[in-house]
C-alpha cells in the first residue's frame, strides 16, 4: 500500500513535470512586458509615428484644416535659400558647437574628480556629496543662479572683477565668445557630479590585482591610470559618452534662461529654434519635421560612438 | 504549435501605433460647432451658477482682480467666478487647447494684439449681439480701442482698459543733475539736452534695454510711429519696418548707446534696478508692470508722463486687455447670461481695475475725478490720445516677438548697420505674414 502510494506520488510529479513551466505558453513573456509595452507604446511609440505623420502636413492643432504637403516640410530645411533652412542649420551649428565644446570638458573632469574622490582622505563623503550637489537643481534654478551672477551690469561675477581691476565689463551672456564660456561653464558645474558619480561606482569594480601586478611590473602612476583604470572603465567610459553627447545635443534651459538665444541667435540651439517654431508660431509640421532630422542625427552619433568603442575592444 | 512570430508581433505593434495614430487625429481635431450666442437679458437672476473666467494676469495685478470679483459676487449673491491665472505664455497655448477639447472656460481675457488669431483659430464668439445688452457705445472710447475687437467685420473683444508705454523718470536723479523734475522732457531736443546734462552728472539717463526682447521692441514700436513708419502693410502680408522710418527710429536707439547714455548690453531687469537705485533716470514702459513695481520700492521718488517725441508726431506702444467669450459646443443661456451680467458690471467699474496700473479704455472713466486721484495712473492717462495698437492680423504677436524684437535686440548688442538688421528682418517677417494669411484665411 506504501509503495503504491509512493509510486502514486511519483506518477504524479512526473504527470506534474511533462505540464511543467519549461514549456511556457506563448504569450506568457508578451504578458509580462504588456505593462511596460502600453506604457511606451502611449508615451513613445504613438507620439513618434504622429510626429512623422504630422510632419507630413501643415499642422497647426488649433486649425481644422492641415492640409498634406508631403515631403515639402523636409525639402525645404534642404533648400539652401530657404530662411527656415537657414535658421535650422545655424542652430544645429550652435547645438554642435556646444556638444563640440561641453563634451570633452564632461569627459574629462569628472573623471579627475573620480579618481580624487576615491582615494582615501577624511572627510571624503562630504565632498563626494559637495561635488554632486548642484546636479540636483532643476534647470531654472541654475538659470536663474547665474543670470544674477552672469549679468553684465549687475552681476556678482563682473562686480567681483572690476574690484580686481578689470575696468571693462565683461558681456558674459551678450557676446561671443563670452556667451559659450558661460554656458559650457554653467553646465560644467551643473552636470559633472552625475559624470562623476558614474566613473566612481565604475572605478570600485576595478580589481585591486591588477594595480599590484602593475606596481610588480613597475608603472608608475601615470601608467597605471593609462594601461589600468582607462581599459577598465571603457564600458563606462561608454556609457558616459553617449549619456553626455545626448544631453549637451538636447540643451535647451541654459541658453533659453541665460542668453535667450543672443547674440544673433549664435546661443539658438535646435531644441530651442524647434519650441520656438512649433509652440509658438504653432508651425507644427515644420517643427516635427525638425525633430526628425535631429533625431536621425543623434541617432547616427550615437551608432558611431559605439562602433568606435566597440572596434578598439577586440 | 503556434508561436507568436516576430513579423506578427512587430505587425501588431504597427497595427496599434496606426490605431492610436487615427484615434489622436481624430480626438485632437476641433469639434468645435457653429453654435450662436443665446438671446441673453441685461441681469441675470436665475439659479447660482459659478463660471470659469482665465486670464494671465500672475503679477500684481492678480490680486486686484480677484477683489473685484469679490465685489461683484456681493453684489451678486447667486453669480460665483472661478478666476484660473496662469503665465499669459502658458495661455495663449492652454486655452484654445482647452476650447477644442470642449473644456473652455465661460469667458477669459486677452490682449488685443491676441484677438484677431484667436478669431481665426475659432475658438472665441463674435460679440455683437451682447454689446447693448453689456453697455458698450462707441462714442465712449477712442477709435483706436473701439476698432481693436472688430476682425472681418464683427466684434470679438470688449476692451477693459489701455497701456501706454510712457515715460517713467527718477525725479531725484534728475534734480541732482541740475533738471527740473516737475518738467520731464517732451521732444527730442529736451530729451537729448536732459542725456546731456545727465551724463556730466555721471549718470547713464537711459538704460537701453536690448536683451529683454519686450523692453527693446516695444520702444521701437512707438519709434517706428513717430517717425511715421507702419510695421505691416494694410493687408497684413508683407513687413514694412524696414523702411526709413524704422531705419531712423533703430539708429536713435543706437545713438543712446553711442552716445554713452545707456550702458551696453542692458536687460530689462538691468533698467530697472539702476533706476530704483538712483543710477537711471528715465524708463519706457506699460504702467501695467511699473507702476505697482516702482510703488512698492521705499525711498523711490519717480512720476510718469506721456513719451517724449523723438520723431516727427507724437505715437506711444500700448496694449489693451480685453474680454472675449469662449466658444462652447454647446450655450447655456443661464450661464452666457450672467457672463454678460458680469462683464456690463466691471466694464462700468473698470476704475476699480485701474488700481492695477493700466488705465480704463472708456474715456468717461478715464477723464473721471476718481481716475485724477490716482496720480500716476492720470499721468498715463495724458498720453492715451496718441497709443497706437497693432494691426489685427492672425498671428501678428509671434511675427514681432519671434523675428522683429530679436532684430532690434540683436542691432542693439552689435551696433551694426540698421538698415540691413531690418532688412533681413522684414523678409522673415514677409515670408511668417504670408504664410499665416494662406494658414489662417483657410480657417
Amino acid at each position: 500500500m506504501t509503495a503504491t502510494a509512493v509510486r502514486a506520488t511519483t506518477t504524479a510529479a512526473v504527470a506534474t513535470t511533462a505540464v511543467s513551466p519549461s514549456r511556457p505558453r506563448p504569450w506568457t513573456p508578451y504578458l509580462f512586458l504588456a505593462p511596460f509595452l502600453l506604457i511606451f507604446g502611449t508615451f513613445v511609440l504613438v507620439p513618434a509615428v504622429s510626429g512623422l505623420w504630422m510632419s507630413l502636413h501643415n499642422w497647426d492643432f488649433f486649425l481644422p484644416d492641415r492640409p498634406f504637403v508631403g515631403l515639402q516640410n523636409y525639402v525645404d530645411l534642404f533648400t539652401p535659400d530657404a530662411l527656415v533652412a537657414q535658421q535650422f542649420w545655424e542652430s544645429m551649428r550652435a547645438t554642435g558647437l556646444f556638444v563640440v565644446l561641453s563634451v570633452p570638458l564632461l569627459m574629462a573632469i569628472p573623471l579627475g574628480l573620480a579618481l580624487l574622490l576615491n582615494q582615501r582622505f577624511r572627510g571624503r563623503t562630504f565632498f563626494r556629496a559637495v561635488f554632486f550637489a548642484p546636479y540636483v537643481l532643476g534647470v531654472s534654478v541654475v538659470g536663474l543662479l547665474w543670470q544674477y551672477l552672469l549679468n553684465g551690469n549687475t552681476g556678482l561675477v563682473n562686480g567681483y572683477l572690476a574690484e580686481l581691476g578689470v575696468t571693462e565689463a565683461v558681456p558674459w551672456l551678450t557676446a561671443t565668445p563670452w556667451v559659450w564660456v558661460s554656458l559650457v561653464g554653467v553646465t560644467v558645474w551643473w552636470t559633472m557630479g552625475f559624470n562623476s558619480v558614474v566613473y566612481l561606482a565604475g572605478l570600485q569594480n576595478v580589481d585591486e590585482a591588477l594595480y599590484d601586478a602593475a606596481k610588480v611590473d613597475g608603472a608608475n602612476r601615470w601608467q597605471q591610470l593609462v594601461h589600468v583604470t582607462i581599459p577598465q572603465l571603457r564600458p563606462v567610459i561608454l556609457f558616459v559618452l553617449t549619456m553626455t553627447v545626448l544631453a549637451s545635443a538636447n540643451m535647451f534651459g541654459q541658453s533659453y534662461l541665460l542668453t535667450a538665444g543672443n547674440p544673433s541667435n549664435e546661443t539658438r540651439t535646435a531644441i530651442m529654434f524647434i519650441a520656438e517654431v512649433g509652440l509658438e508660431q504653432f508651425r507644427m509640421g515644420l517643427a516635427a519635421a525638425m525633430s526628425y532630422l535631429l533625431a536621425l542625427l543623434l541617432i547616427a552619433v550615437s551608432a558611431l560612438n559605439f562602433l568606435f568603442l566597440r572596434q578598439k575592444e577586440s | 504549435m503556434s508561436t507568436l512570430t516576430r513579423r506578427t508581433v512587430l505587425r501588431a505593434i504597427g497595427a496599434a501605433g496606426l490605431a492610436g495614430v487615427a484615434a489622436t487625429i481624430a480626438g485632437c481635431a476641433p469639434t468645435i460647432g457653429t453654435a450662436r450666442l443665446p438671446r441673453v437679458p441685461a441681469a441675470y437672476d436665475g439659479p447660482p451658477v459659478t463660471l470659469k473666467f482665465w486670464n494671465g494676469l500672475t503679477g500684481g495685478d492678480g490680486p486686484v482682480m480677484r477683489t473685484l470679483i469679490d465685489e461683484f459676487t456681493r453684489e451678486h449673491p447667486h453669480i460665483g467666478i472661478d478666476m484660473y491665472a496662469l503665465p499669459w505664455g502658458d495661455f495663449y497655448q492652454k486655452f484654445p487647447a482647452a476650447v477644442t477639447s470642449g473644456l473652455a472656460p465661460d469667458f477669459a481675457l486677452m490682449h488685443n494684439f491676441q484677438v484677431a488669431t484667436n478669431a481665426a483659430r475659432k475658438v472665441i464668439m463674435p460679440v455683437d449681439d451682447v454689446l447693448e445688452t453689456v453697455g458698450l457705445v462707441e462714442s465712449d472710447y477712442l477709435p483706436v480701442v473701439w476698432g481693436s475687437g472688430v476682425y472681418r467685420d464683427q466684434r470679438w473683444s470688449l476692451p477693459l482698459d489701455m497701456w501706454p508705454d510712457s515715460l517713467f523718470y527718477n525725479r531725484r536723479v534728475l534734480e541732482q543733475a541740475g533738471l527740473d523734475p516737475d518738467a520731464p522732457p517732451t521732444d527730442r531736443a529736451a530729451y537729448e539736452h536732459a542725456l546731456d546734462a545727465l551724463a556730466s552728472a555721471g549718470v547713464q539717463g537711459h538704460w537701453l534695454p536690448a536683451v529683454d526682447p519686450q523692453g527693446v521692441g516695444r520702444g521701437f514700436d512707438s519709434l517706428l510711429w513717430q517717425f511715421g513708419g507702419e510695421h505691416y502693410d494694410s493687408a497684413g502680408r508683407a513687413a514694412t519696418f524696414g523702411a526709413q522710418a524704422g531705419v531712423d527710429a533703430l539708429t536713435w536707439q543706437q545713438s543712446l548707446i553711442r552716445a554713452g547714455w545707456s550702458p551696453r548690453n542692458v536687460s530689462g531687469s538691468d533698467a530697472s534696478m539702476a533706476f530704483k537705485n538712483d543710477q537711471n533716470a528715465f524708463l519706457w514702459g506699460g504702467p501695467g508692470a511699473l507702476i505697482n513695481d516702482l510703488g512698492s520700492v521705499d525711498g523711490l521718488d519717480w512720476d510718469v508722463a506721456p513719451l517724449p517725441r523723438i520723431g516727427g508726431g507724437r505715437a506711444a506702444f500700448s496694449g489693451s486687455h480685453q474680454f472675449v467669450v469662449a466658444r462652447q459646443p454647446r450655450f447655456d443661456a443661464d450661464r452666457l447670461a450672467a457672463v454678460v451680467t458680469f462683464l456690463g458690471w466691471i466694464l462700468a467699474n473698470s476704475i476699480g481695475w485701474a488700481t492695477a496700473g493700466p488705465v480704463p479704455a472708456r474715456m468717461p472713466i478715464l477723464d473721471s475725478p476718481e481716475l485724477a486721484e490716482l496720480t500716476a495712473q492720470s499721468h498715463v492717462a495724458e498720453g492715451v490720445e496718441h497709443i497706437r495698437f497693432y494691426p489685427l492680423v492672425p498671428g501678428i504677436a509671434e511675427v514681432q516677438t519671434t523675428i522683429l524684437y530679436p532684430a532690434i535686440g540683436d542691432a542693439l548688442l552689435s551696433l551694426g548697420d540698421p538698415r540691413a538688421a531690418l532688412e533681413t528682418a522684414t523678409t522673415q517677417a514677409s515670408f511668417l505674414l504670408q504664410e499665416n494669411a494662406e494658414k489662417y484665411g483657410r480657417a
